[in-house]
């Protein structure tokens, strides 16, 4: 652990930062409503830019500009500057980052404030942590290829776990299209598709190993789960009306998508994929998401778990929500977002609610 | 941020802000809400409160009806400003276009008191890009395209290569293949993503308010016929949902052109959803300009305009609450006039303190009624439950407010969201006579010269008198 060089530990802080960062926002918006550019939510958020350009700074400067040409032999060479591949990327992400700040702020006082998270200068921000992320894969990728032993194993833990914050990244920014309504339409499997597919595969390729996509996936969902339990032991309270619901805590932004059964098919699948062509495991590979994808998310959706815990039915998975959210002494929270897009509220104060009685999904079902 | 091509349409032509002077419980406040220009976006909020015995004052956002006028998130507390212990100020967001109103909760040595202010919010603009912002963004989008496509130059020229290696001359190729590609890709992006933004720009703009549009024309029998007409905004709004304010549906303010040496304050009789008639009164020939005050159920009041050529007209004498009256042409107007002769006898005063009127900063419009010796007049009634009402006229017509010594708010909308003040409010008016000073809240939105009608009604006469200002910036 101790031969991990720290801009690599820096480039992983300030990845885990920015997925906090996200998804504590949301849950802001849901929860309270309203905030301004210095909430603690923001600044985990660009914390991750700030820590990608120092980390990226200090390792092209320190490799352009060394005493001994060893560091130089071994970077890329962009603009005159030397340094290791990762580091411009993440570079870059920093700037994209920094540069979708103004942008944001222009585009709330033209088009009004936050009410969703598919904007052009969210979009920005969101390709600068993929950046940043992409940044930080390569930079551990390049010194785990050359490293050996306990070295290796740490580099690849950290590898596999920038993956998955990478994969819930992906999930995050769909989140306006992955209801739990939706999944009983084609949409939501075709965004989660879009959104993750391609990450888990190169990923996992690059990984190399056992079980790269499950633990990728694995991530994904012990972090989405730690969201669910942590966020609803903190008090909030909306600012912004019609109240509905009384909210006494941070709403969550809801249980893990199942993805870790199609993460799971598909490492089976490579594991046993031997000296199979590339584009006909390709092929297998898109049959085998779609169908362990349908198959479980359709099997825990019907018959309707919710429904089935108010009715007393001892569902399998109703009781293990119930279970573990009572344990850590989260109350159930139903989520809704009381305020639509602008400019079409009638005159009754008609929340259109977008998403439907979104409850959170991880304690009632 | 906001640059050029501010494009205004707003409620009482080009006078967003709303102005409030009343009761909450115990206490008087003065207050000043001036929305979001854009939805959602923060409307701030100003009270004055003369009361030294108020101990705190909370403000909510709420919807005009419906369920969202019931669900109120908790108060904001309004910050004491430090240099004035009267005055308080806070801001709220506001999510929804339509009908709001903004609740004072205010809280002191005599105990507790409430007050709603409905406010209109309404997208009232698109907006630019400030240059300076622009070129700023643009140089950095080429900053990153540029970055993008070396960083696939250099990846693909060097990642893979051993340390110390060179590169070769097909790698070469290829990344310059490779940056060209990412190129491409980095072009195609920024069209799209143009698309995209032009796309919310757009959808946006049809969102911005269009009030109400007003086709008058004259029928041979010299009847005015009124239609408002909906030019597009939101669905929801209706021509059939007027509300009267106080007892008239649509309150029609006729200015003649360009002089506005007289005013008719006129209230067409309903022929039909959204259409009115009037029989027109004796005026003479001419251009005049129409501005028709409307409420709607759902809580949105707005001023229909539109200009018409008229010719030389006989007709009835003015009834009721009709009223009419002349003063000086602009072309001679004086700023410093501060007395106005009236036709019965006696003279109309507006009090000012010397300091000038500044645009966008709230100030007590004050007159006084004098009698034929000097003393201050008797025999005043209400005029539409009012003490005196007021219209406010930018000489360009890019203002226009009606007021009441209560503010800038119809009544009939303050008896909706204060129902416990509502017969109080009337009954200030009814029960007793008005006396003879008339003061008027307002901030002027823009600065500018500006025309003022002040209306009272005498010894079963409405008298009007004419004044004329020059707002400062």
């Amino acid at each position: 652990m101790a031969a991990v060089p720290w801009p690599i530990w820096c480039a992983v802080l300030a990845v885990t930062s920015a997925i906090i960062g996200g998804q504590w926002d949301i849950s802001w918006h849901r929860s309270i409503g309203r905030d301004t550019f210095w909430t603690p939510a923001h600044m985990a958020i660009y914390l991750c830019g700030v820590l990608a350009g120092l980390a990226s700074g200090w390792l092209i400067l320190s490799t352009t500009f060394a005493r001994s040409q060893n560091a130089r032999a071994a970077s890329v060479r962009m603009w005159g500057l030397y340094g290791p591949l990762g580091a411009f990327i993440a570079a870059w992400g920093g700037v994209a980052m920094l540069t979708s700040a103004p942008f944001d702020n222009w585009w709330h006082a033209a088009y009004g404030l936050d009410v969703r998270i598919i904007s052009p200068p969210h979009t920005l921000l969101a390709l600068g942590v993929v950046a940043v992320q992409l940044g930080a894969l390569i930079l551990i990728l390049g010194r785990m290829n050359r490293a050996q032993g306990a070295e290796r194993r740490w580099l690849r833990a950290l590898f596999l776990y920038v993956g998955g914050i990478m994969v819930a990244g992906q999930l995050t920014f769909i989140l306006e299209f992955t209801d739990r309504s939706m999944m009983h339409s084609a949409i939501f499997y075709r965004v989660v598709a879009l959104a993750i597919v391609l990450v888990l595969c190169a990923l996992a390729r690059a990984a190399g190993g056992r079980w790269p996509m499950t633990s990728m996936a694995a991530v994904y969902t012990v972090l989405t789960l730690a969201f669910e339990w942590i966020l609803p032991l903190f008090p909030a309270e909306p600012k912004l009306g019609p109240v509905y619901q009384k909210v006494t805590h941070f709403i969550p932004n809801g249980f893990p998508i199942l993805i870790l059964a199609p993460a799971l098919a598909l490492d089976l699948l490579w594991a046993r994929a031997g000296d199979l062509a590339r584009w006909r495991l390709a092929a297998a590979s898109g049959a085998v998401f779609l169908g362990a994808s349908l198959g479980p998310m359709a099997v825990w959706r019907l018959p309707d778990v919710r429904s089935l815990a108010q009715l007393g039915v001892r569902h399998p998975l109703s009781q293990l929500f119930r279970a573990s959210g009572l344990v850590l002494g989260a109350q159930p929270v139903p989520a809704l977002r009381a305020h639509a897009r602008p400019a079409l509220g009638g005159p009754g104060g008609r929340a259109r609610m977008r998403d439907g009685d979104q409850l959170s999904g991880s304690l009632v079902g | 941020m906001i640059a050029a091509g501010l494009v205004f349409a707003l409620l009482h032509v080009g006078s967003p802000d709303v102005f409030y002077e009343g009761p909450a419980g115990p206490y008087r406040l003065l207050v000043t809400v001036r929305p979001p220009q854009v939805i959602p976006g923060v409307a701030e909020i100003e009270i004055r409160s003369p009361d030294a015995d108020v101990a705190e004052l909370r403000i909510v956002p709420l919807r005009m009806a419906g369920p969202g006028a019931l669900y109120a998130p908790t108060p904001d507390q309004a910050h004491r400003s430090r240099e004035d212990a009267q005055l308080y100020s806070g801001s709220l967001w506001i999510m929804e276009a339509g009908a709001w109103q903004v609740r004072i909760l205010a809280q002191g040595a005599r105990g507790d008191g409430a007050l709603s202010v409905p406010v209109p919010a309404l997208p009232a603009r698109t907006a630019g890009m400030q240059r300076a912002l622009g070129g700023f963004l643009f140089a950095l989008l080429v900053l990153l395209g540029v970055g993008l496509c070396s960083i696939v130059g250099a990846s693909t020229r060097e990642a893979q290569l051993e340390p110390g290696a060179k590169p070769t001359g097909q790698r070469r190729r290829r990344a310059r293949v490779g940056m060209v590609l990412a190129g491409a890709v980095v072009v195609l992006g920024v069209v799209l993503g143009n698309g995209w933004w032009n796309a919310e720009a757009s959808d946006y703009a049809e969102h911005v308010y269009k009030p109400l549009a007003l086709d008058a024309r004259v029928t041979p029998d010299g009847r005015l016929e009124l239609a408002l007409r909906d030019p597009g905004w939101l669905s929801w709004r209706r021509l059939d949902d007027l509300v009267p304010d106080h007892d008239h549906l649509l309150h029609l303010f006729v200015i003649r052109l360009p002089e506005m040496e007289r005013l008719w304050h006129l209230h067409p009789d309903a022929s039909g959803p959204g259409r009115f008639v009037e029989t027109l009164p004796t005026l003479p020939a001419g251009r005049y300009a129409l501005f028709a005050d409307i409420v709607h159920a759902s809580g949105l009041f707005e001023t229909a305009v539109t200009e018409i050529e008229l010719g030389e007209r006989v007709g009835p004498e003015l009834s009721g609450d009709d009223s009419a009256g002349p003063g000086p042409p602009l072309a001679q107007a004086d700023f410093g006039r501060t007395t106005f002769p009236l036709a019965a006898g006696g003279r109309a005063l507006w009090h000012q303190d010397g300091a000038p009127l500044r645009a966008r900063r709230v100030a007590w419009l004050r007159f006084s009624i004098e009698d034929a010796d000097g003393r201050p007049a008797q025999s005043l009634e209400p005029y539409m439950g009012m003490a005196g009402h007021a219209a406010v006229v930018r000489r360009d017509r890019a203002v226009f407010a009606h007021l009441h010594p209560s503010g800038s708010v119809p009544m009939a909308l303050l008896a909706q969201v204060n129902p416990q003040a509502a017969h109080a409010m009337h009954g200030q008016g009814q029960a007793q006579a008005p006396s003879a000073q008339i003061a008027f809240p307002y901030g002027f939105p823009q600065p500018g010269p500006y025309r003022l009608f002040i209306q009272w009604k005498r010894a079963g006469r409405i008298e009007t008198a004419v004044f004329d200002a020059q707002v400062m910036p």
